[in-house]
């Protein structure tokens, strides 16, 4: 696997949110996870509001972003938002989080077909990280979904890109 | 699929030789080379649990038998399964199992169906027995079958019937050469013909086809009957 490098200024994004344990009610026979509906919910809540919300950056970007706690690793519990990129916080809805992501590198996978449900993560870290010249920046991760995303029920002809913060290694900050 | 009941399998086994020991849920995924996410994800595809939820289940369901099984100070076996104190491992227990430690202590008896039993291996494949199914090749020589057919349609009990037969020609077959192999056997049939063709059918030996003689009352008569 091979990224792209690329340098981003600080992000704002706008969207929906959720903490916890996202398998925690799998129901088991149906792919429902916490995950998913936080997907539902912040569809549902775009396509009520009348017309796009003016300052979005990108018209068919999103971006669903991971973000490690201090539960995370010992529980298995994870923030995940999902949202758009906005260039300005005017009139943003009551009902939307924020988030700010700060400048970064990131190293940027693109994942197509069966790669985007494989274990994408532990290939990063053990087949490119380590003689990269890089090490993680940041204990947060996020995907990118535009038009190339064809549905969870067509991964075989979709692809998503993952951004993956880095810093040089070597570089004291 | 298999590849990742096995993984998780061991994962389970790991755990369970950790619970008495201070694990995290990052600890379990890098003894199977999973990254974190992903873990969580396939655990719980597999297991149906989350696996911070197994490990602490398991934990109380432990330290529950050891409760009735000892006098030890409750503090003490909350230590030993990782609760840092007596009111967190209260509160866990009573979550589970709606009573207080203590309280389950005095009844002295264990409901075994309120315990959370170790996954086994065969627990994982039964979840997932419908996901995969991998033949073994087999040669197999000419072989010669006696038995009765019919055309199985829709919600025909036709098959029950057939054995049936089977059953008696097999009673009345002398004990020294009685079949003890026996086939259910499906042909597809010709276009235009719904359903298709099953035969319940017991391995003829070269010497059972010599001796075999039409009794009275040849269930076959029965099966002539019903279906000319």
């Amino acid at each position: 696997m091979k990224p792209i490098i690329i340098e981003k200024s600080q992000m704002t994004l706008l969207g929906f949110d959720f903490y916890g344990d996202p398998f925690q009610s799998s129901g088991g026979w149906s792919e429902e996870n916490e995950i998913g509906r936080v997907w539902q919910r912040f569809e549902r809540f775009l396509a009520q509001q009348s017309g796009l919300y003016e300052n979005r950056r990108v018209e068919d970007v999103m971006y669903e972003l991971h973000i490690e706690h201090e539960e995370t690793r010992t529980q298995g519990v994870f923030e995940v938002f999902v949202g758009f990129e906005v260039d300005s916080l005017d009139q943003v809805p009551v009902e939307l989080l924020v988030k700010i992501l700060p400048p970064s590198t990131y190293a940027v996978f693109t994942l197509s077909g069966e790669q985007i449900s494989s274990d994408w993560m532990m290939k990063i870290h053990t087949e490119w990280l380590p003689n990269s010249g890089f090490r993680i920046a940041h204990n947060y991760n996020f995907q990118l979904y535009d038009h190339r995303f064809k549905g969870v029920d067509n991964l075989a002809e979709s692809s998503i890109d993952v951004y993956i913060p880095v810093t040089e290694d070597g570089d004291p900050s | 699929m298999r590849d990742q009941i096995e993984s998780i399998y061991q994962a389970i086994q790991y755990i369970e030789s950790n619970l008495e020991n201070h694990i995290s849920v990052a600890d379990v995924a890098d003894e199977v080379s999973y990254s974190l996410f992903h873990f969580c994800r396939v655990f719980n595809k597999i297991t149906q649990h989350t696996p911070y939820n197994y490990l602490m289940r398991r934990r109380l369901s432990e330290s529950a038998e050891a409760l009735v099984e000892s006098d030890r100070k409750i503090i003490d076996i909350a230590f030993q399964y990782q609760f840092n104190s007596h009111e967190g491992f209260s509160r866990a227990f009573k979550k589970m199992f709606a009573v207080q430690p203590n309280q389950w202590r005095k009844t002295g008896t264990i409901e075994g169906r309120q315990l959370m039993p170790r996954l086994t291996q065969a627990h994982l494949h039964h979840l997932h027995k419908g996901s995969y199914l991998e033949p073994t090749y087999r040669e197999q020589a000419e072989f010669k079958v006696s038995g009765v057919m019919g055309l199985v349609k829709g919600k025909s009990n036709i098959i029950q019937d057939l054995w049936d037969i089977i059953v008696q020609v097999i009673r009345v077959q002398p004990e020294a050469e009685r079949s003890d192999t026996f086939f259910g056997i499906n042909t597809p049939t010709g276009e235009g013909i719904k359903g298709y063709f099953y035969m319940a059918a017991f391995e003829q030996h070269a010497r059972q086809i010599r001796n075999l003689k039409l009794q009275q009352n040849d269930p076959c008569d029965d099966l002539r009957q019903i279906y000319p």
